[in-house]
């Protein structure tokens, strides 16, 4: 997907001499990607993959200007300030695979990125993948070439582990991907479901656009919107798990300022019939996927002959 | 994590909310009686009429007499009694908050939490508060206001939201400089939730906390000093022993997750899923085609074997199995070997090896050895074990172990 990453980017990571950050980098190299160099205070100086570390971004900003994109790989209680880092040097991609960060803390990185008109994925995103070109983050590791092979279809998952598994299931059929966002399940995030369908939308090389979604916050419901308003024109097939949770029967103890903002959102039959209502396709089981998918494909091959 | 309202009174104090004058006791120290019993005398004598209030997690404690009034000494010492001896949502009842009872002249409702459209904090505040607020609710719905993180809670925007909620003249000032300090607890202690129903308006004129529910981010626990020994009241009170011990061996290791959501179940197929969309995607297809689950599990992000194993153990220790389903989509950085390695650790450590199916479906780093492993450890110790990679779909898996379990059940 060109629209957030393509031959121009150049990413920095952050966290680069930690066990997950280095790793990354080995692979996202080996896959294509530029890495221009890493960042981990105190460490500057040293090499991690042929690659320079430096102790801030200004110092790898002067090293390498065209870096444009920056992934993160620190604690939780650190991704505050490397977002920030990030968002005041104006990258204008910033990819968070950090989990359990706290929920002020993203709400305060979302709100500068706003402000700097930066795109953030995450945080506790996989990482997104344009298969056969680069990817940024941990996601399809060790598995890049066996689960993911080129085409048409983009997919936008919660979850990190049902990217791969997604993208296995359309391989095994000949659906190949175009581009694979891992959107992070955090109840915050930078991309939501409905901000990730909009660049597939314009993504010249996505036909069809298939959501994995799950119980619980709205973003289900947002995306369900979007396509009502026909902001999305291009096929939609959408999985929600998790309705085998709302079998347990378990008193919530702050039920009611949810209840009272999110009445009757968030459980997983009301966002297929959102999402159904709206136009998009339901699958209801994970194997369904790549049949539906199959069959759009085809009719949009035969509207184009 | 979930705060006590004791607790989460003494936090919103801290910021400046008056509270009711209290004193806290509990059943640890209970066996000093006497000082106790003098202390609340005095405390009784001062107030004249009292609310005996069980410290729980949950809603509704006044339906459940976990709420009392009391004004007689004698009398409300068997009150006391008996509610030490309740237990309510596995948890005994182990402390009571002892407060004054205040003239109520109204009850306000306020909550403040973090709004996923709004991309941060939004305020609830509504003139009608007190029990039975959802109703309420629907009733007249509460005054919102969403406030941005980095301008914050301008005195003019907090009048505006204290105005559209239905007050007017001094109450104006007096409402939002309440919800103000309200905002900046729940700012600057990470809460994810906080919550005042009521705010009780006293025939003296004064704004009071008549009760709290506050949330903090326990991803922010370790920069927030006021919760210092308070990690003991985290949420336990809807776990039972089994999911108490799942929680501890999560907790009891760094690496990955494992155990940190257990569930326990009616069924008779143990589970052990892995990552935290497929495990859900697993359990639903798992209902869907018939299967009744012993229990819900999950591991991810590549635990220690041990674990796994440790896991495995409490998971398989429930009685009365006909079949166990090892799960999981395409890893991404998982390693399949030491966790597959890990639930054989678990299987050699019962107490009677399993003869009912298991059915193991993974993919990802190390999958091919994990896969010769099982193999050649499953004919040495005679498992009846049924092997699938990433080839096979989760769901195809999920309804192998369905049959599997329905043939051994009817043969058991």
């Amino acid at each position: 997907m060109t629209v957030l990453l393509d031959a121009n980017t150049r990413c920095v990571v952050f966290g680069i001499t930690g066990k997950e950050g280095s790793r990354a980098t080995k692979e996202m190299i080996e896959y294509g990607t530029q890495v221009s160099c890493g960042i981990t205070p105190g460490k500057g100086g040293t090499e991690i993959e042929v690659k320079k570390v430096f102790d801030s971004l200004s110092e790898a900003l002067a090293f390498d200007p065209k870096i444009n994109a920056a992934v993160l790989y620190v604690p939780p209680l650190m991704t505050l300030d490397a977002a920030t880092e990030a968002i005041v040097h104006n990258i204008s991609l910033v990819v968070i695979i950090t989990e359990n960060v706290p929920i002020k803390d993203s709400c305060k990185i979302l709100a500068m990125a706003k402000e700097h008109n930066c795109r953030v994925i995450g945080p506790s995103s996989v990482g997104i993948i344009t298969v056969g070109k680069a990817k940024i983050g941990s996601i399809a590791s060790n598995r890049e070439k066996k689960a993911f092979t080129p085409g048409r279809v983009g997919i936008i998952s919660k979850s990190g582990g049902l990217c791969s598994e997604t993208a296995a299931l359309l391989s095994r059929q000949a659906l190949g991907q175009s581009t694979v966002i891992g959107i992070g399940g955090d109840a915050l995030i930078g991309t939501t479901i409905a901000d990730a369908l909009l660049l597939f939308e314009t993504d010249d090389d996505t036909d069809v656009i298939v959501i994995i979604g799950e119980i619980g916050g709205m973003y289900e419901e947002q995306a369900a919107e979007l396509i009502k308003q026909r902001k999305i024109t291009k096929p939609v097939i959408a999985l929600v798990c998790g309705r085998f949770a709302e079998s347990i029967p378990r008193e919530l103890a702050f039920g009611h300022a949810g209840a009272i903002i999110e009445n009757n959102t968030g459980t997983s039959e009301n966002k297929k019939k959102a999402l159904a209502d709206a136009g998009a396709i339901i699958a209801r089981y994970h194997h369904e996927i790549p049949d539906l998918v199959n069959r759009e494909l085809v009719r949009i091959k035969a509207k184009r002959e | 994590m979930k705060l006590l309202e004791y607790k989460g009174k003494e936090l919103l104090a801290s910021f400046g909310i008056k509270i009711p004058p209290s004193i806290l006791v509990n059943n640890k120290n209970y066996v000093n009686l006497s000082y106790h019993k003098d202390k609340y005398r005095e405390f009784l004598l001062e107030h004249k009429q009292v609310m005996i209030k069980g410290q729980v997690l949950g809603t509704n404690r006044k339906e459940k007499g976990l709420i009392a009034e009391a004004n007689d000494f004698e009398k409300s010492l068997v009150i006391i009694d008996e509610m030490y001896k309740r237990v309510f949502n596995n948890v005994p009842v182990s402390s009571l908050l002892i407060e004054k009872k205040l003239e109520v002249v109204e009850e306000y409702f306020l909550a403040i939490r973090y709004d996923a459209s709004a991309k941060g904090p939004v305020i609830l505040l509504s003139k009608t508060g007190g029990s039975g607020i959802e109703m309420k609710s629907k009733k007249l719905p509460p005054a919102t206001q969403a406030v941005s993180i980095t301008t914050g809670l301008a005195s003019f925007l907090s009048r505006e939201l204290v105005k559209r909620a239905g007050f007017s003249g001094t109450e104006l000032a007096q409402v939002s400089a309440f919800v103000r300090s309200a905002y900046n607890c729940f700012i600057e202690s990470d809460c994810r939730t906080l919550e005042i129903n009521p705010i009780i308006k006293t025939s003296s004129g004064q704004l009071v906390a008549g009760d709290a529910k506050i949330e903090i981010d326990s991803n922010a626990a370790a920069r927030q000093e006021f919760l210092g020994d308070a990690t003991e009241h985290e949420e336990i009170s809807f776990l039972n022993e089994r999911e108490i011990e799942a929680r501890r061996i999560d907790q009891s290791d760094y690496r990955g997750v494992a155990g940190k959501t257990f569930v326990d179940l009616e069924g008779d197929i143990a589970v052990l899923a892995s990552g935290g969309g497929a495990s859900l995607v697993c359990m639903d297809a798992l209902l869907e085609a018939g299967g009744t689950p012993a229990n819900y599990t999950e591991y991810s992000g590549n635990p220690s074997r041990e674990k796994v194993a440790k896991l495995t153990k409490l998971t398989l220790l429930k009685p009365n199995l006909h079949g166990c389903l090892v799960i999981g989509g395409t890893a991404n950085f998982t390693d399949i070997y030491e966790t597959l390695c890990g639930f054989i650790d678990g299987v050699k450590s019962l107490p009677v090896l399993p003869k009912y199916p298991i059915v193991v479906r993974r993919a990802g780093p190390r999958d091919v050895e994990a896969f010769d492993m099982l193999r050649s450890v499953g004919k040495e110790i005679g498992l009846n074990l049924t092997l699938y990679d990433e080839t096979t779909p989760m769901t195809t898996a999920v309804q192998q172990i369905v049959q599997n379990a329905a043939k051994f059940r009817s043969s058991a």
